[in-house]
């Protein structure tokens, strides 16, 4: 199936929207989480980066499948309800239509990109951890710079926020980077 | 709106095939010469008419979800044949469906395609209001 296929349907369903804010949505929680998880690891004086990297690896497996799961229960059920309510209307079987099509393969599209955003943006943010591993030399400690890595993929998320509600971009990065500076206080603050 | 059935829309394309004359007989064999040989009967192929008629113009009643709406309608319509031209008028809006006029017209509609665009969009045609047919004699 193509991505015009894809887009055909997810525009027959007026799901581009609800795709989108999935993105977002779990994305924010998957950079969250890991940033989360770095800063406890640093606040705790780091550790052995096999153990941070399997901690975090553990993170992204989970949110990935509970993202995935979740949404496609959640929207499956939503598909249904709207083809049989759509059916009713047209007193016709529409299974073999493309709204049929539309209500099977897109709750899958959907639990797709809400599983796979937060499971690639920690592995973006856990990546410095890797090279660390691997023997690459970087400017700042690893777990620092997988602070870093999470601070950028959160400000991107905001000026992606920005961009689509079509406000000032750095305002929308700067409002989630704050979200993420405060998470960070609150970790330290605990931590101490 | 009309209230011809299913059956009045299925395909509108005949062929009508009419045997001007019997195949000719068969040619009597030279003195000497068996049904084996080179000059054996005659297999002169049969003149035969062919009347093609070709549906040019078609209005349709249809009812649709919302979504494609009627632009992406009328082009899936469209699509399916190399010189359709789609008219397409919104009769009425209710709440999860509209109906449609569709009028199609084309050197020759195929009206099978047709329909099955309409239905893959999840359309139901209810009546075909009025067809446009050419007859066209055509000798092979």
């Amino acid at each position: 199936m193509g991505f015009g296929r894809v887009g055909f349907l997810l525009y027959l369903t007026r799901t581009h929207g609800i795709v989108r804010r999935y993105f977002v949505v779990n994305g924010f929680d998957g950079a969250l989480t890991m940033l989360g998880i770095v800063t406890g690891f640093y606040v705790a004086d780091g550790g052995d980066l096999d153990v941070v990297i399997s901690a975090c690896l553990g993170a992204a497996v989970a949110l990935a499948m509970s993202g995935l799961s979740s949404a496609y229960i959640s929207e499956r059920a939503e598909r249904r309800k709207a083809l049989a309510e759509l059916e009713a209307s047209m007193m016709a079987d529409l299974s073999s239509s493309d709204h049929g099509s539309a209500a099977r393969w897109v709750p899958l599209w959907i639990g797709a990109v809400n599983g796979l955003a937060p499971f690639m943006l920690s592995l973006l943010i856990i990546s410095p951890l890797g090279l660390a591993q691997a023997g690459l030399t970087l400017p700042l400690s690893p777990l620092l710079m997988a602070m870093v890595t999470a601070l950028g993929v959160i400000f991107l998320l905001g000026v992606f926020l920005g961009q689509i509600g079509r406000t000032f971009w750095l305002l929308s990065g700067v409002q989630t980077l704050i979200i993420a500076v405060v998470t960070i206080a609150i970790i330290l603050l605990l931590g101490r | 709106m009309g209230t011809q059935g299913a059956a009045t829309a299925g395909r509108l394309e005949w062929i009508k095939r009419t045997r001007l004359s019997d195949p000719p007989p068969r040619c009597a064999l030279p003195i000497g010469l068996d049904a084996g040989s080179t000059l054996g009967p005659c297999q002169l192929p049969p003149r035969v008419q062919t009347t093609v008629v070709n549906l040019k113009r078609i209005v349709l009643d249809v009812l649709k979800p919302h979504q494609p709406d009627a632009l992406e309608f009328a082009r899936a319509v469209a699509a399916c044949g190399h010189d359709y031209r789609v008219k397409l008028t919104v009769i009425e809006m209710d709440d999860k469906t509209e109906t449609l006029q569709v009028v199609v017209e084309g050197s020759d509609v195929d009206m099978v395609q047709v329909r099955e665009a309409v239905n893959q969009l999840g359309g139901s045609l209810h009546s075909i209001d009025e067809v446009e047919v050419h007859a066209a004699a055509d000798a092979e």
